[in-house]
Parts: C-alpha cells; sequence; structure tokens
C-alpha cells in the first residue's frame, strides 16, 4: 500500500480528523468568523472558519460574480510576465477583508507563531474559501524562516481562476492546500455553474440554522443537471484544448457562451463513499474529475441529485472512516498511462477509478491532462538546451561590447552607425537572440511552459544578462531605422515584449514595483530627451523635460555604481556624452552633474 | 470533444427552438439570449430553379467582396436557386434594418435556420462576415445550420478558409437525414425530375411541420423517389462538383462528433448513410429537435466502450471513441473506414498553431539576416559614388557578386514569406496571428525594403513590355495581403506627427512603379502626335508630380530617392525640361495649361 495519506501532505491522520470536525463545528461559533484549537499533545493550532449561506456571500453578480484580485493584499496572485492579475469571487474577496479588518486573525496568528506551532486553516463548505484566502495572505506575509501555514479545506467552493491556481504553483505553494471532496458533492462544483435563484433553495438546504435543513426540496434534480451541464462545459472545453484541438470553431464559440472562469488549485482528495481516497494535485485532472467523477450511470438521476446535496455534509464521519482504511491511490504519477478500460491495469488503481466511476472517456481526458504536463516539461527542456546557445551568442556581443570602448564611441553608437563588418556580425546574433527569446516569450504566452518556469533563478539571470547587453542593440536599431517617426516612441510602441518580460521577472524576484529595472531602456530615454528640442521656450514641455533629465542624471549614478549599465555610455564620443555636455546648465543639478562629470573624465 | 462541448453548451438548443419558430412563423425570427442576437430563417419557403452552380458575387460592390478567385484555381461557386432565395430575403429594406439593429444591441450574433432556411442561414453569415470586415468590426458571428443542403463547390470552400471563416459555420446533421446528402450526387442524376422532386419536398415539409398527421400520407408520396435516388447515391457520389465547408456536426443514435476538414465531413456524410432508410431518411430531417435534446442528456451519462476492450493507446482509443459516437461500431463493413475517416480529420494538423507560430518565430530569426543583408546593401549604395540609391543600382547591376547575393535573398525572403501566408490561410497559425505587432511590423518592413527590389527585377528583365506594368500586372499577391495586415492593424493615435528627417524607408512600396510608369508616359508624349492622348498623358504626369510631390514634402521617401542619380531624380530633371519647353510653344499642350480639354 506504500504511503498513508498522512505522510504523503505530511500532516497525521489525527490533526485531519480534528480539522474535520472543527470545520463542522465552526458553523455553530455563533457569529463569530472562526474558532482556534490547539488540541493538546499536538503541535499545532486549527483555525477553522464558519459558513455563511447567503447568497449574497456567494455571489455578489451574474453570471459568476468575479472581480479582480486585490494586488496589493495579495501581490503575487498574478501572472508575472503575461501580467494578468488573477480572478476571484468578488464576494469571498470582501467578506475576508471584512475579517482581516477585525485585527483578531492577525493578532491570534501572531501569538501561535511565537508559540513554534504549525498555523493550520480549516473551513467547511463557505468556511473554506476564507480557510484558503486567510492561508495565501500568511503565505504573502510569510518571511523565510517561518513554518509556512496550511490549509485543509472539506467540500470547498472553488475561489480562483487559472491565473490564480498559476500564481500559487509559481510560489511553490500548492503543497500547502489539501481540498477534501465527495465523490456527488455539489459545492465543490456550484462555481463551475452560472447564479441563479435555485441558489437560494439549496444553500437554505445547507443552511444547519435554516427550517429547510436537511429536508428534502423539489427541484433539486433540475438544479443538479444544470450544475453539471455547466461543469460539462468547462470539462469539456479545457479537454479539447488538452487534447490540441486546433478547431477555430472551439475559440469563436467562447464568444457565444458563458464559461465560469473558476479553476481547481492545491491538492485534491476525492472520497468514493466507500472508504477509498484518490488524491491528484495536476489541476487540469482535477477538473475534469470534478465532473467526471459525478456524471450520471444507469442509477437513478433523482437520487444521485440527492446524493449531491446529503454528501456535502457528512465529511467528518466519512473522513474518519476512509482514514482508518488508508486505501489510497495517487494519480499524479502515472496520469499519462491510467488504464482505459474497467479492468485492466493496476488493481488498486482500477477499483479506485472504478468506484469513481470514471468511465474511458474520463480517462482519457485524465490522461491528456497528464499529456500535457510532461508536454510542458519537455518544452522546459528544450529551453534548457538552448541555454548554452545563448550564453555563446551573448558572449559574442559581450566581446562586440569591449571592442566598442577601444573604438571610444561604445557598442550603442557603433551599432547605430553599422559601419564596419563587426557591427552587422553584431544584428545578426541581435537577430539570434531574438528568435530565442521569442519562442519562449510564445510558450509563456500560451502557458505551454510549467508554472514554475518564471521563478527560476537561473533563467532570470540569463534574462537580466541579455536584456542589459542586447536591448541598447534594439534601441539603437529602432532609432537608427527612424522608426519612432513611423510609429511613435521606442518605449511605447517598440519595445519588445522579450524585454519587458525579463524587466517584470527580476522585479518580481527582487519584490520591487514595476519600472524599477528599465536601466536598458537608458539609451531609448536619451534619444526621446535628444529629440525634444532645447530652443523653442515652450513652458511646461520645458519643465517635464528637465524634471525627467534631472531624475536620468540620478538614475544614471545609481546604475553605473550598481554595476547595472555599462560604463561605454559616458565615453567620450558616445550620443549621451555629446548630448550631456550641450545641455544649459538649468538642466544640471548638483552633486548629479559633477558626478557625472568624473565618470566622463576618469 | 468538441462536439460535446457543442451539446453542453445552450446555443443548439437555443438556435433550434427559433428555427422551428421561423418555420412555423414562415417568415425570419429574431431573439436575444443573454446579449447574443439569434437570427433564423425559416426553412419552409420553397426555392425555385435547378440545382446548377453559379459564380459568386465577389465584385468589390458585390456581396461578399472577401471570397474571390485565386490565380490558378476556378471560381468559387455556389447554388443557384440558394442564391436567388437569398436575394429575395437580402433585396428587401427590412432586412437590412432588423439585422443591423440587432448588431448593435449585441454582443455576438447567432445566423441559424433548418433545410433550406440552413443554407440562407449560411449566405447570411457569409454577407455579414463580409460587411463586418469592411467596417473592420470584430463581431463575432456564428451559423449553425440544421440539416442544410450542400451551397458551394470547392474553390468555395477554399476561399473561406483563406478568410479564416471556416470556424464561424457549424453544419448540424442527424443520422440519416437525406437534404445535406443531396447534393452528393453528381448534377445528371438531378435532372427534371429530381429536381421537380425537390420543388415538391419543400412544399411539403411546411405542411409536415404544421400537423404529424400530414405525414404519413407524404411518405406515401415520396418513398419512391428517395429510393431511387438512394441507389443512385450508392453508385456515383463520387465526382460531384458540391463540397461541405466549415464544421459538420454529426448526431447519431449513440452520440455526436465534430469534423472540420471538408474531405473527410464528405466521406462521413456519405458512410453514416449507408444503413439508411428511405423512411428514416426523411424522418431524421424533421427531428433535428430530438437530437439536440438527447445529445444535451446523453453528455451526462457516462461513455465507455459498449464492445470489446479499449486499444491501449490514447490515440486509437479515442478515434474507437469516436466511430462509436457516430453509432458505426456495430457495422464492421463501415467502422474501418470511418475511422480512417476520423483520423483524416484530425491529422490535418497535428501541430498546434501556437506551437507554429513560436517555431515561426525562430524561423524568422534565421531568415533577417537575408532582410539585414539587403538593408546593408542598401546603405552601402546610398554612400557609393554613383549616387544612384539601391533601386537603380539593383535594377542595372552588372553581373556582380554583391547584386546576385542580394537577388538570391529577395527570393529566399519571398519563399519565407509565400510559406508564413499559406499557413496563415491553412489554419496553422493562432487567431490572433494578425493582432501581434511584431509579425505585422515584419512583413511591412519587409514590404517596405524588398518591394522595390521586385520592381526593379521586373522592369529590368523587360517584364512590363509582356506582361504590362507592375502595378496592375507584376504585383504579387503577398504585397497587397500585407497591405490589408497593415491597414487593419491596430493602430495608436500618434500617428500624425511630422517627420523631422526622410524616412529609413520609402513609406510607398509601389513609389518606384509609379516612376518608371510615368517615365513611360513621358516617353509617350514625346512621340504622341495625338492632341488628344497626349493631354490624358500629361494629366497622368500631373497627378504623379503631385503625388510624389507630396510624398517628398511630408518626407516619407527615403533619402535613396532624392540621390543625385536615382531615376525618379532624372525623370524629375527632364520632366521639368519638358514643360519649360511646352511652355515656349502653350498651344501644343493647352490640356495641361488650362486644366481642361480644349474642343
Amino acid at each position: 500500500m506504500g504511503e498513508t495519506v498522512g505522510n504523503r501532505i505530511s500532516l497525521s491522520e489525527e490533526i485531519i480528523n480534528r480539522a474535520a470536525s472543527q470545520a463542522m463545528r465552526a458553523h455553530d461559533s455563533g457569529g463569530r468568523p472562526f474558532v482556534l484549537d490547539k488540541p493538546r499533545g499536538l503541535s499545532v493550532a486549527i483555525f477553522a472558519f464558519a459558513g455563511s449561506w447567503l447568497p449574497d456571500d456567494w455571489f455578489t453578480h451574474p453570471p459568476f460574480g468575479e472581480t479582480k484580485m486585490d494586488t496589493s493584499t495579495f501581490p503575487s496572485l498574478r501572472s508575472i510576465g503575461n501580467d494578468e492579475v488573477a480572478v476571484v469571487n468578488a464576494s469571498f474577496l470582501r467578506r475576508f477583508k471584512a475579517i482581516l479588518d477585525q485585527l483578531s486573525l492577525e493578532k491570534e496568528v501572531r501569538k501561535v507563531v511565537a508559540d513554534h506551532k504549525q498555523v493550520l486553516f480549516t473551513g467547511h463548505s463557505w468556511g473554506a474559501a476564507m480557510a484558503i484566502l486567510a492561508t495565501l495572505y500568511f503565505l504573502e506575509k510569510g518571511r523565510p524562516n517561518q513554518k509556512p501555514p496550511r490549509c485543509i479545506t472539506f467540500g470547498s467552493p472553488l475561489v480562483g481562476d487559472r491565473i490564480f491556481g498559476h500564481a500559487v504553483r509559481r510560489e511553490k505553494w500548492s503543497d500547502h492546500f489539501i481540498h477534501f471532496v465527495m465523490r456527488f458533492d455539489i459545492i465543490p462544483r456550484i462555481m463551475l455553474c452560472p447564479a441563479s435563484i435555485e441558489h437560494q433553495q439549496i444553500l437554505n438546504y445547507l443552511n444547519p440554522r435554516s427550517e429547510f435543513y436537511g429536508k428534502r426540496i423539489d427541484p433539486h434534480l433540475a438544479f443538479y443537471l444544470k450544475v453539471m451541464r455547466s461543469a460539462a462545459s468547462v470539462a469539456t472545453h479545457d479537454a479539447c484544448n488538452l487534447m490540441g484541438c486546433t478547431n477555430p470553431l472551439l475559440e469563436n464559440l467562447r464568444n457565444f457562451v458563458d464559461l465560469s472562469p473558476y479553476r481547481p488549485f492545491g491538492t485534491f482528495i476525492f472520497c468514493t463513499g466507500n472508504g477509498k481516497l484518490v488524491v491528484v494535485k495536476d489541476p487540469n485532472a482535477a477538473l475534469q474529475m470534478l465532473f467526471y467523477t459525478a456524471q450520471l450511470s444507469q442509477e437513478e438521476a433523482a437520487e444521485i441529485a440527492r446524493r449531491s446535496l446529503y454528501e456535502h455534509l457528512v465529511y467528518d464521519n466519512e473522513l474518519q472512516e476512509s482514514l482508518g482504511m488508508q486505501n489510497v491511490v495517487h494519480l499524479d504519477d502515472s496520469l499519462e498511462e491510467l488504464p482505459l478500460s474497467s479492468d485492466s491495469g493496476p488493481a488498486i488503481v482500477n477499483t479506485a477509478l472504478n468506484d469513481l466511476g470514471l468511465s474511458t472517456e474520463a480517462r482519457l481526458c485524465l490522461r491528456a491532462a497528464g499529456g500535457l504536463e510532461n508536454r510542458r516539461l519537455r518544452n522546459q527542456a528544450k529551453i534548457d538546451d538552448n541555454k548554452q546557445k545563448i550564453k555563446d551568442e551573448l558572449s559574442k556581443l559581450r566581446g562586440y561590447q569591449e571592442k566598442g570602448e577601444t573604438r571610444e564611441l561604445g557598442y550603442y553608437d557603433a551599432f547605430k552607425s553599422q559601419e564596419e563588418k563587426a557591427d552587422f556580425d553584431a544584428n545578426v546574433s541581435r537577430l539570434v537572440l531574438a528568435g530565442i527569446w521569442d519562442e519562449i516569450i510564445e510558450m509563456l504566452r500560451r502557458s505551454e511552459l510549467p508554472d514554475e518556469f518564471e521563478n527560476r533563478e537561473e533563467l532570470i539571470e540569463l534574462g537580466t544578462l541579455y536584456r542589459r547587453l542586447v536591448e541598447p542593440l534594439d534601441i539603437a536599431n529602432y532609432y537608427r531605422n527612424l522608426k519612432n517617426e513611423d510609429t511613435g516612441t521606442y518605449m511605447t510602441r517598440g519595445r519588445p515584449k522579450r524585454y519587458r518580460y525579463a524587466q517584470r521577472w527580476l522585479e518580481h524576484a527582487e519584490n520591487k514595483p514595476s519600472g524599477w529595472r528599465s536601466e536598458s531602456c537608458f539609451w531609448a530615454e536619451v534619444e526621446e530627451l535628444c529629440s525634444i528640442k532645447t530652443g523653442c521656450n515652450n513652458g511646461p514641455l520645458q519643465d517635464t523635460k528637465k524634471q525627467k533629465i534631472q531624475q536620468l542624471q540620478k538614475r544614471l549614478i545609481e546604475w553605473i555604481n550598481d554595476g547595472c549599465l555599462g560604463k561605454d555610455v559616458v565615453l567620450e564620443g558616445s550620443t549621451f556624452v555629446k548630448w550631456w555636455k550641450t545641455l544649459p546648465s538649468e538642466y544640471r543639478s548638483e552633486p548629479e552633474s559633477s558626478m557625472i562629470a568624473k565618470l566622463i573624465h576618469g | 470533444m468538441l462536439a460535446t462541448f457543442l451539446s453542453s453548451t445552450p446555443v443548439l438548443q437555443d438556435s433550434w427552438r427559433l428555427c422551428s419558430l421561423a418555420n412555423t412563423a414562415a417568415t425570419v425570427v429574431t431573439d436575444h439570449v443573454r446579449g447574443v442576437a439569434y437570427v433564423a430563417f425559416p426553412g419552409t419557403v420553397m426555392p425555385s430553379g435547378g440545382a446548377n452552380l453559379v459564380a459568386l458575387d465577389a465584385a468589390p460592390d458585390g456581396l461578399f467582396p472577401p471570397l474571390q478567385q485565386r490565380q490558378h484555381e476556378d471560381p468559387p461557386m455556389i447554388h443557384a436557386a440558394i442564391v436567388d432565395h437569398f436575394r429575395s430575403f437580402y433585396t428587401s429594406t427590412t432586412f437590412h434594418n432588423q439585422i443591423l439593429a440587432e448588431i448593435d444591441k449585441s454582443k455576438a450574433v447567432v445566423m441559424t435556420g433548418h433545410s433550406m432556411g440552413g443554407a440562407v442561414a449560411s449566405l447570411s453569415a457569409l454577407w455579414l462576415l463580409s460587411y463586418l470586415q469592411s467596417i473592420t468590426s470584430s463581431l463575432p458571428v456564428l451559423c449553425i445550420t440544421f440539416g442544410s443542403p450542400l451551397l458551394g463547390n470547392d474553390s468555395f470552400l477554399r476561399a473561406i478558409l483563406r478568410e479564416r471563416w471556416a470556424g464561424n459555420f457549424c453544419h448540424v446533421v442527424s443520422n440519416h437525414d437525406f437534404i445535406p446528402r443531396l447534393f452528393l450526387a453528381p448534377l445528371p442524376s438531378l435532372s427534371a425530375h429530381h429536381a421537380h422532386f425537390v420543388l415538391q419536398f419543400w412544399q411539403l415539409l411546411m405542411n409536415v411541420l404544421q400537423s404529424d398527421s400530414e405525414t404519413a400520407k407524404i411518405f406515401g408520396f415520396l418513398l419512391p423517389y428517395i429510393q431511387g435516388w438512394v441507389a443512385n447515391m450508392e453508385e456515383e457520389c463520387v465526382k460531384s462538383p458540391f463540397s461541405p465547408f466549415g464544421n459538420y456536426l454529426f448526431f447519431s443514435e449513440e452520440g455526436a462528433v465534430c469534423v472540420d476538414d471538408a474531405a473527410a465531413a464528405g466521406k462521413m456524410l456519405e458512410l453514416m448513410f449507408t444503413k439508411a432508410s428511405p423512411g428514416s431518411s426523411i424522418e431524421d430531417h424533421l427531428k433535428y429537435g430530438d437530437y439536440t435534446e438527447k445529445a444535451s442528456w446523453q453528455l451526462l451519462m457516462r461513455k465507455s466502450f459498449t464492445l470489446g476492450e479499449p486499444p491501449e493507446s490514447s490515440y486509437e482509443a479515442g478515434l474507437a471513441l469516436a466511430v462509436q459516437s457516430c453509432g458505426l461500431a456495430n457495422q464492421e463493413s463501415i467502422s474501418g473506414p470511418a475511422k480512417e475517416c476520423l483520423k483524416m480529420a484530425k491529422r490535418v494538423n497535428r501541430l498546434s498553431p501556437h506551437l507554429n507560430a513560436a517555431n515561426l518565430s525562430i524561423i524568422l530569426s534565421k531568415n533577417v539576416p537575408y532582410r539585414t543583408q539587403i538593408e546593408w546593401y542598401k546603405a552601402s549604395c546610398d554612400k557609393s559614388d554613383d549616387q544612384m540609391g539601391y533601386y537603380d543600382s539593383f535594377k542595372l547591376r552588372g553581373a556582380s557578386k554583391k547584386g546576385a547575393k542580394i537577388n538570391m535573398n529577395r527570393c529566399l525572403l519571398a519563399g519565407f514569406w509565400d510559406n508564413v501566408i499559406h499557413m496563415l490561410e491553412s489554419n496553422q497559425l493562432p487567431h490572433d496571428f494578425l493582432k501581434r505587432e511584431k509579425w505585422v511590423n515584419a512583413s511591412h518592413f519587409y514590404k517596405l525594403l524588398v518591394e522595390p527590389l521586385d520592381i526593379a527585377d521586373y522592369y529590368r528583365t523587360g517584364m512590363h513590355l509582356t506582361h504590362g506594368h507592375y502595378l496592375k500586372n507584376g504585383r504579387e499577391e503577398r504585397y497587397e495581403i500585407f497591405d490589408r495586415w497593415w491597414k487593419g492593424r491596430e493602430v495608436g493615435n500618434e500617428e500624425n506627427n511630422r517627420r523631422t528627417t526622410h524616412a529609413s524607408l520609402t513609406q510607398d512600396s509601389c513609389f518606384w512603379a509609379r516612376v518608371e510608369e510615368a517615365r513611360d508616359w513621358l516617353d509617350q508624349i514625346r512621340s504622341e502626335s495625338d492632341m488628344r492622348r497626349s493631354a490624358m498623358l500629361w494629366q497622368d504626369i500631373e497627378n504623379f508630380e503631385r503625388y510624389a510631390t507630396r510624398l517628398v514634402e511630408n518626407k516619407e521617401v527615403s533619402m535613396d530617392v532624392l540621390a543625385k542619380n536615382s531615376s525618379f531624380t532624372l525623370l524629375m530633371e527632364e520632366l521639368q525640361d519638358l514643360k519649360s519647353k511646352s511652355q515656349q510653344f502653350p498651344p501644343q499642350f493647352p490640356a495641361f495649361l488650362n486644366g481642361e480639354m480644349v474642343p
């Protein structure tokens, strides 16, 4: 049987059970948003969040009630290169911030941390969403030497979109989130379906304080079918993409159908209902499981619809039983080789898959999800193979840069004049590099690379090296060909994505605001300032120019001292020095001015 | 899988609901669902005329300007009677107003129709796409037809693929429905009595939709015809001039499959019909409501193999499931070919467009050095002593190694860009490819730099003597395509800045072709004795001069144009010379001086 669940997720069964019962008990907390439990003998403190069954706390607006993530509270929840902000359920975010504003949560957490205890957030149903946001909040604030908080949810609704999950995986936080899902439970699927009036009834059914709690309700079959059809749309749409469907109809259809933006993230553990547990981490596979495990078969649909509600309420009992049996299957290791028919392959895997009701079609989709992840890894390996090539071309250009210094001109101006064979060769190197990097950017745009890709130190380093050395050549080329007159300034219209991405990688890694690392655009600034005529006395324009020039001087000194800008910019013959010398004295400010003069002559 | 996705969305059921409304009302019906406009065309209105093809109206002021004929291809043709039928809708003013009003208040438009109405919906969608292209709107359009007859020929299909509109069409075909297969039989067999039969059928269809009691009577009437037709179909459904286009969604009792390859769709139409009976072939034409309803149920049920063990490889297993969805798994003689056919549909595009685009970046970077060498060449010509500019240097080049190298580069780049266009038109590149500045800019830059060389080569080899001038007769299609890309890009608002220095490349890539034409006119004037003719020539030359002056004044020409010995400079000198001479003898050129003809 190998590993137990507890080993795999490094939390003991005892803690999981405790969390489950706390999560259910939190609903009766008498209006408090969470209860804190410090069980004796265990090294954890459990924060369990209470639920809410007000429709407004689930969906603020139809169809899906989503909003952009608040990046000041959650700065990491975005994609870096593509620069898209994650999407999150607006109600969840609003209510979580309200809890945060009461300050007691932060205070309690700080106390627990001071006690050197592991913080564990948990919640059932709506409370699970709060637990997820709380965990993220403290992960964002976490310091390197601290034990990161953990999160266990039971029957959690989906909280965020694809980018949300991507960001969590990129930051390597995925393992901190464990979601338990009963096979037919409707709540983990509910966010895949547009909001409707039926939601109210369902929430009443699930609300322990409502008079309809647990009572038979009439249209539950219709509701179940509705949720499942929407889930089918999302799952099959994603499966088409996983299987590499290239039909333009697929893209066109997106314009006609409201597809839910929400996607799963973290580690999912599906409970079969007869004591088996199936663990899956791959987010695409988890989505397919959410749909296919709840598909109908010959059984009566009404019975399944009833179970879809009932199962949401029995997590604590079910887990007690399942964790005792330790009948666990991990799918991620062999997703692409999953047995297709119900009686081939390893028996343990197959019985578990059968117990979840996964058909051949479902297994094909799961295989495709595994295929995507493997493809991403292959793409990354291919890029790693290109690294040497990038380094070779960069060292050629480095030689060119050094040679430029002996020409007393700097390589920027040498390249711009394109007079020698070396200039031509440098242009070819520039273009070869552009091709390699553009391929990487294209793959990132299509999410064809592993989620952690942009968080790899080696890449950020290489990208920065490339950007600092080669971007001046792109700028030189831009202004040499007068493209600023054709289309607009380099910074607004001409800057290639490959440099924008590389800059954002570095800024994210160093936790710096956007625009902080723009040293490689130094020449573009200079060219633009050169092109504003000094003569004409156009009041406001001159003022902004003055400001810009003074700021540029300041930053130039910083950059040169940091070593991220080469000394070649202050060579006698460079555009910058020539221009700088013509500046009237009112544009120069001390002490920068004399420092620059020193740089030029020293 | 795409078929399942389609069935899970409400789009199909909403479309069908409206189609049946349109059928009962026998008029165009519109509706709004979640911000999407639905327009349904009635299928019960009878078409007139036989089943022959006419050329598509692709004139610039016609109905479908983008769907033009390509060199070495047959003209795109469509069904004559259907296009007449469409015109009868199109010419009514309410149609226009109705549709344009719907567009204004919607985020997307669905055109739909059953039977004959489906064919009309296809044409309306094509018209709408053409119209939207002309006003550069990107409103999403989807056409969903139910049991529509085939509409056009192979060139028609290719013209639609070129415009990348195939993804806007989805033709739903139920199991045995015979209408979509009607024109698969060759034309001769659809002679007089068949055409008559089709008319009758459509006429009666209306009644069927209104009352079920009529059905039995109609079957009795139609059966012999259909039997004859089915026999015909089995024998000779090989060479029909009609070809499917867009996506086909096939419904069977077991499920659904979606096929986007035309050849595969044609084959599937045939294969799925093999087990049809005359009765089922009529019934299925009327049962789209049942099929869409059933499909939305089927997708909630678990789908596994009903027959034996599934194959181990995902690819094979996927195919086998698709064959099962077509309802053909039980029929050994057909399941084999059906599998091959679905394989064909899958194979069209094995590499994803996005990876293709990424690979293309690499190939572009390998090709850019050729372009850089040409830039280098241009710069060296600008600096050389003969002061001719790169256009004339290239045109007058001797057997120099440099010239040959540049010519070689020119050809290599042409090959590269032709390949990009081919990939784009055959749908191997992502949908938003043309929204990427990198590619639009690269193609534009290429055009500005290299087209002058093409022109130079054209006049150098004397092609203009045999074929006529470059602009009308020699210009490569790719440059026109690039013109369209450039025009269609998203334009910022900083475009109107005045240039402070001359552009690095002349902004009109056909500038030199115009120079050559003007040069030709000038030569003609000298030898022209007919006053009327020469007055016309002067007018042309004057137009050219105005155009060239504007370009030069706006600094939109590059320095090489103004080089001391460039053919443009020489031409202008000659022109001034001739003008001053003509001013000495004013009566000789009255038209030029007065600006109008003297009788």
